[in-house]
């Protein structure tokens, strides 16, 4: 409904109905001779077609440049603390080197990535199951009031989040979190300190708060390129299976599913990025903890955004150099996770057909 | 850009005032730029706004004391502002030299003056059998042990020696720091580091820092300490104030426990009377602030001020201003910065209650004179006594009494000298400049004398300071009183409202796409 093919094509036929008219006044008699005079635009085009290249390829350059110079900044604000702490940065938990204390990321990474997995934990399922109504359950109608929304969602400020979860979410997830702890206490994520009992105010704050805030910025995102994908499911082998005698779910499960792969491991991917650098949301929902556990219910979470925006405005110079540290640490796991996966969108078939 | 286009239109105007006048007191002035604390940026901006109507160009960024202090002596600012000094040469556990701010501030020589005073309350949401405590004390031990996690319960014997009018229930205590680096921190934390030194090593020691450490702008935590920490002052006030968070405490101004209709606890000071951080306790506290040769400040005679109405958490944050010409300050600008600094420690300090923090006393604003004098280009000191300080011009603090009932006496009457944030209302109208917006002043409950003691009706006991609490929340007056009432009318307001906001919002942002797309030939693919 909404793919852009028909407003481009619209668009292409109007400038070649444009376009013509200047090449062809010279020669409106030759009708036959097309080809030909097809041919001579072409090469004329050749330099316009080469400035175009440089442009282009100029353009594609400059976001390795962007990239390098990033990474390059970050490092060389770095060094002076990755050179204090040695292997410690990766093996130590606490984080205080404003003080002359030990820091290190052996804390904050796993909290950074639980909250993001947390969020994905949610997100993927839900997101899948939305993209799946609207583009082949829901009413013509619906799917475009649907898929306005999910944009609209997805154009919110991460900060609404923050606040509306804050403020809203928070109080009333906490009996969950409650629930789970009482009843699955067995399980180490949903476990409490024995110290603190489980009344409501050791929930708040939580590694599992903050995911559940986070997943709902994730959820717009991954739905919006499923949905995508999805939509561009061949309609000869849709109707193929539907000729087959196949049910609708047969569709979906044979032809649609296989086919958006990509899309779906692609937009998770993306939610995941988000996910990983969200900043004040979290900032908002956690309270900073540098030990690591299990639980993710229990009050104390981090992240690496949220570390870098709380001790920033305070720290020394050798605080905001281990900072930059944290902040490399997180900018190369990014890129990791990005580079896993487009490959992985990359190495099924159809998926490389949808250029996610 | 901003900055830029602030000093154009103060340009503009100050030579539309020259070419209609003809003659203009001040004359057009270089701009002014200066960084630092956000704790003090409220006040700050402020009497920025204050000075632009004089055509007098002050900038300020809040950027955190520390960024403000390196800013300072990286030569990109005028003047900082910060809570604490330029921090002596700091190791770490190799003994690496990490930084030495004296050091690298020495290049650009530097006074230190006064310039925001405030106390540290103690906001807390404790309660027993469903009522709301509202008339806690603490002595500062208490308060040192609980911020350090070496008390966990509200029932530890020494809370219930510093309440012995009631049962403490047995809650667990769950101490609530700032997140992030805050100047409220940093004044907590040096107000432990010099008067309960002890108890501040233990946090020291647990947290990994060595044996001992000093005053710092980001708390210390450690594993399993039972802290909760959050962002920002609201964040701590909020959470602290959260239906779920009985028995959390945290520390933050004064200002916001009173918007939200909390209790903060009174502390006890060196007289033994358990005090309310008012701003006239708090001005009262710094009488006793000396300061060092090198201008740094000497807070032993604030935190044990022997007058009983003192606040004993009273600190100031500084300024940090040049005493050379070096770049990029010169006599012009000096001349300038001395015209804003004379502003804020004389008339500017009748608005710092009403902002939320403390005006400065007397003994203080003399330092900041003192200090001024060695800034190139400073203009002459006016008499100390012309100074529009409503600690100055009287009203503010009354003398302290000779008779005070107070010093006497247990902690029941000691909350009367928490009621003596009240004074303010025997001078309602007429020496106090800013009274117009202080009407509520008049309707204190309980009388008050003119020792700036409350002779309270009701027994002593616990309901005085039930009473005491009333009447220093009525007290200030206005900002508070209005949110309350917001608050209580929040709740009522009909919820319709939201949700046709809601649906028009829905609509704006989903009308427009389904419109266009209804309106769009339909292309059948």
């Amino acid at each position: 409904m909404f793919n852009s093919r028909s407003p481009s094509r619209q668009w292409t036929v109007r400038r070649r109905a444009k376009a013509d008219p200047v090449t062809s006044v010279t020669d409106v008699v030759e009708t036959n001779a097309l080809e030909k005079d097809r041919v001579t635009p072409v090469v004329r085009r050749g330099k316009v077609d080469r400035v175009y290249r440089a442009v282009a390829t100029l353009s594609g350059s400059i976001v390795f440049v962007v990239m390098a110079l990033i990474g390059g900044f970050l490092l060389y604000r770095g060094i002076d603390a990755l050179r204090l702490s040695g292997w410690g940065f990766i093996t130590e938990s606490q984080w205080a080197p404003d003080m002359g204390g030990a820091f290190g990321i052996a804390a904050v990474l796993p909290y950074t990535v639980s909250i993001a997995l947390v969020a994905l934990f949610l997100a993927v399922p839900i997101s899948v199951a939305t993209a799946l109504f609207i583009t082949e359950y829901a009413p013509r109608r619906l799917r475009r009031f649907l898929t306005a929304t999910i944009d609209l969602l997805a154009a919110v400020p991460s900060l609404i989040y923050g606040l509306w979860g804050l403020f809203y979410l928070q109080p009333r997830l906490i009996t969950l979190s409650k629930w789970l702890a009482d009843n699955l206490g067995f399980i180490p994520f949903f476990k409490v300190n024995e110290d603190f009992g489980t009344s409501l105010g050791v929930f708040p704050s939580s590694t599992f708060v903050a995911g559940v805030i986070v997943s709902l910025m994730v959820i717009p995102i991954c739905t919006s390129v499923m949905r995508e994908v999805f939509g561009q499911a061949p309609p000869g082998e849709r109707e193929g299976a539907m000729a087959l005698g196949g049910t609708r779910w047969g569709v979906v499960r044979d032809v649609v599913l296989p086919f958006g792969r990509g899309g779906i491991i692609g937009g998770s991917m993306l939610g995941l990025g988000r996910a990983l650098g969200e900043t004040i949301a979290v900032t908002l929902i956690i309270s900073p903890s540098f030990d690591a556990k299990w639980s993710i219910v229990e009050q104390g979470s981090n992240s690496i955004a949220a570390l870098i925006a709380l001790k920033f405005s305070e720290s020394t110079e050798t605080g905001i150099s281990a900072l930059m540290a944290a902040g490399l640490a997180l900018f190369v796991i990014t890129l990791i996770v990005n580079t896993a996966a487009s490959s992985v969108v990359n190495r099924s078939r159809s998926g490389s057909a949808t250029e996610i | 850009m901003n900055n830029i286009a602030r000093w154009m239109v103060a340009a503009a105007i100050s030579t539309t005032l020259v070419a209609s006048t003809g003659a203009s007191p001040a004359s057009a002035s270089d701009p002014v730029d200066g960084a630092g604390s956000t704790w003090s940026q409220i006040a700050v901006d402020q009497w920025r706004a204050d000075v632009a109507r004089q055509g007098l160009v002050v900038n300020y960024q809040g950027v955190g004391s520390t960024a403000g202090r390196v800013a300072y002596y990286q030569a990109q600012v005028d003047f900082a502002v910060s809570e604490i000094p330029f921090q002596s040469a700091q190791y770490d556990r190799q003994g690496n030299l990490l930084a030495d701010e004296t050091q690298l501030a020495a290049s650009r020589p530097y006074a230190y003056l006064p310039i925001v005073a405030g106390g540290t309350a103690f906001m807390y949401n404790l309660k027993a059998n469903g009522q709301r405590i509202t008339d806690l004390k603490l002595s500062p031990t208490t308060v040192a042990k609980i911020f350090t996690g070496q008390i966990n319960m509200w029932n530890d014997p020494a809370i219930a020696a510093d309440n012995p009018q009631r049962v403490m229930p047995a809650t667990r205590i769950k101490p609530v720091i700032r997140s992030d680096g805050s100047g409220t921190t940093a004044q907590f934390t040096a107000f432990m580091a010099d008067e309960t030194t002890s108890d501040w090593n233990v946090l020291c020691q647990r947290a990994n820092l060595g044996s001992s450490c000093p005053a710092t702008s980001l708390y210390p935590d450690y594993p399993n300490s039972g802290f909760a920490a959050q962002q920002f002052s609201d964040g701590v006030a909020n959470f602290v104030a959260a239906q779920y968070n009985d028995g959390a405490i945290t520390y933050v101004e004064y200002g916001y426990a009173k918007e939200r209709g909390f209790p903060v606890a009174s502390v006890k000071n060196a007289s033994g009377s358990y005090t309310q951080p008012t701003a006239v306790n708090v001005s009262v506290a710094l009488q006793g602030a000396r300061i060092n040769n090198d201008g740094t400040q000497v807070l032993g005679g604030v935190y044990r001020n022997s007058d009983p109405r003192t606040y004993p958490i009273s600190s100031y944050s500084y300024m940090i201003v040049p005493t050379t010409e070096a770049s990029p300050f010169n006599a012009s600008k000096g001349q300038s910065l001395s015209e804003y600094i004379f502003y804020f420690l004389c008339a500017g300090q009748q608005k710092a209650e009403q902002l939320g923090y403390a005006p400065l006393p007397k003994n203080l604003v003399q330092f900041g004179f003192e200090a001024v004098a060695r800034i190139p280009g400073a203009v002459a000191a006016p008499a100390i006594d012309s100074c529009a300080n409503p600690t100055i011009t009287g009203g503010f603090l009354v003398p302290k009494a000779t008779t005070a009932p107070a010093t006497t006496a247990a902690p029941a009457s000691g909350s009367s000298g928490g009621n003596s944030g009240t004074p303010g209302g025997t001078s309602t109208g007429t020496t106090v400049p800013g009274a117009t917006t202080v009407p509520g002043a008049t309707t204190v409950p309980g009388t008050i004398d003119e020792t700036g003691t409350v002779e309270d009706p009701s027994a002593p006991g616990d309901v005085v300071d039930a009473a005491g609490g009333e009447a220093v929340i009525a007290t200030p007056g206005v900002a508070m009183a209005t949110s309350v009432e917001i608050d209580t009318e929040g709740s009522g307001t009909s919820p319709i409202i939201y949700v046709l906001i809601t649906i028009l919002l829905l609509g704006i942002a989903v009308g427009p796409p389904v419109v266009a797309g209804r309106l769009r030939p339909s292309v059948k693919q």
